[in-house]
């Protein structure tokens, strides 16, 4: 089997198609942030570990969150589905997403204004947010791959 | 105990309100969406036969208040056990009703938004069928957890008011 046909039968695979939709944005969004920082670190000769969950504690997954789920609105705006479900499905992930999103900003305003930020909860807050994007984004790429499946029948 | 030492405890000690947090509530509909995701892709006939079949016996809407109001509900008293503080029983009512008006909305508009399909498109079993997929999935998400997003915009306006 050559790359062309791997990448062929990757490609009919509906639920690895999925799997490497959300790869790429876990990847850019979250995994590739993290290792910038590694290698900043070491470049200026810094032995400070850091862990995601320093690197992330204003909330800042919840942005990544919000990406997602405005990539995952666009492309059921796109579909065949009536426009009853393109509507709920886009209005549960917007909510999904700005809720994401809101975590990140109240960090962000909790720090500017002094009231005190607790990085714990922010980190917690914005990792279960990502982790509800994340999932409803990839149920709506399957529903999405199979409604696509029987327009083409 | 003097009596001003009981009034200042009284002052010291007000009635703690449960604090809803979205992150919770999130964790719940991520889980939930990765057994459905899961149960999609391990039966992928087997579990939209059953939910197709159960909407055409009109079993579907009753099944999806019962499954989202005992979540919301084992939502509801794992975060108020967790940070051992009572429920309140205006919370509790808004939880009870919320879902149960949300899922029968929700079906009622499905059901006039599909009514054309079979009119109008070749294969409209099928696209019936995955109609129906994302309609309940959406249904279960919106369910459990626009209450909980309700609850804590209105605790959020409280605060500040």
């Amino acid at each position: 089997m050559n790359m062309l046909d791997a990448l062929n039968f990757v490609a009919a695979q509906a639920p690895l198609r999925c799997l490497l939709w959300l790869a790429l944005f876990m990847i850019l969004g979250v995994v590739v942030p993290f290792f910038m920082t590694r290698a900043w670190n070491q470049q200026h000769g810094l032995a400070v570990q850091s862990h995601p969950r320093e690197l992330f504690q204003r909330g800042e997954l919840g942005l990544a969150g919000l990406w997602l789920a405005i990539a995952s609105i666009w492309n059921l705006q796109t579909s065949f589905f009536v426009p009853y479900v393109v509507a709920i499905g886009s209005v549960m992930l917007a909510f999904s997403g700005i809720m994401a999103g809101s975590v990140w900003i109240e960090s962000h305003c909790r720090q500017s204004a002094g009231l005190g930020l607790n990085p714990k909860r922010a980190w917690r807050d914005s990792r279960n947010m990502l982790f509800l994007v994340v999932s409803m984004a990839a149920v709506t790429e399957i529903l999405l791959d199979r409604y696509a499946k029987v327009v083409a029948q | 105990m003097s009596t001003s030492a009981v009034a200042l405890s009284e002052e010291k000690a007000p009635a703690m309100n449960l604090v809803i947090r979205l992150a919770d509530s999130a964790a719940m509909v991520a889980c939930v969406s990765t057994v459905f995701a899961l149960g999609l892709l391990l039966f992928p006939v087997s579990l939209p036969e059953s939910i197709v079949r159960n909407s055409q016996e009109g079993r579907l809407t009753p099944a999806l208040i019962t499954f989202t109001l005992l979540l919301d509900t084992a939502l509801y008293l794992r975060v108020a056990h967790r940070l051992s503080i009572k429920p309140r029983l205006l919370v509790a009512a808004c939880l009870g009703c919320l879902p149960i008006f949300i899922v029968v909305g929700l079906s009622v508009v499905f059901e006039k938004a599909v009514s054309d399909i079979a009119v109008n498109y070749t294969n409209a079993s099928a696209r019936i069928a995955e109609e129906t997929l994302a309609h309940t999935y959406f249904t279960i998400v919106a369910a459990i957890f626009l209450p909980f997003l309700l609850i804590r915009l209105v605790q959020q306006f409280n605060s500040k008011s």
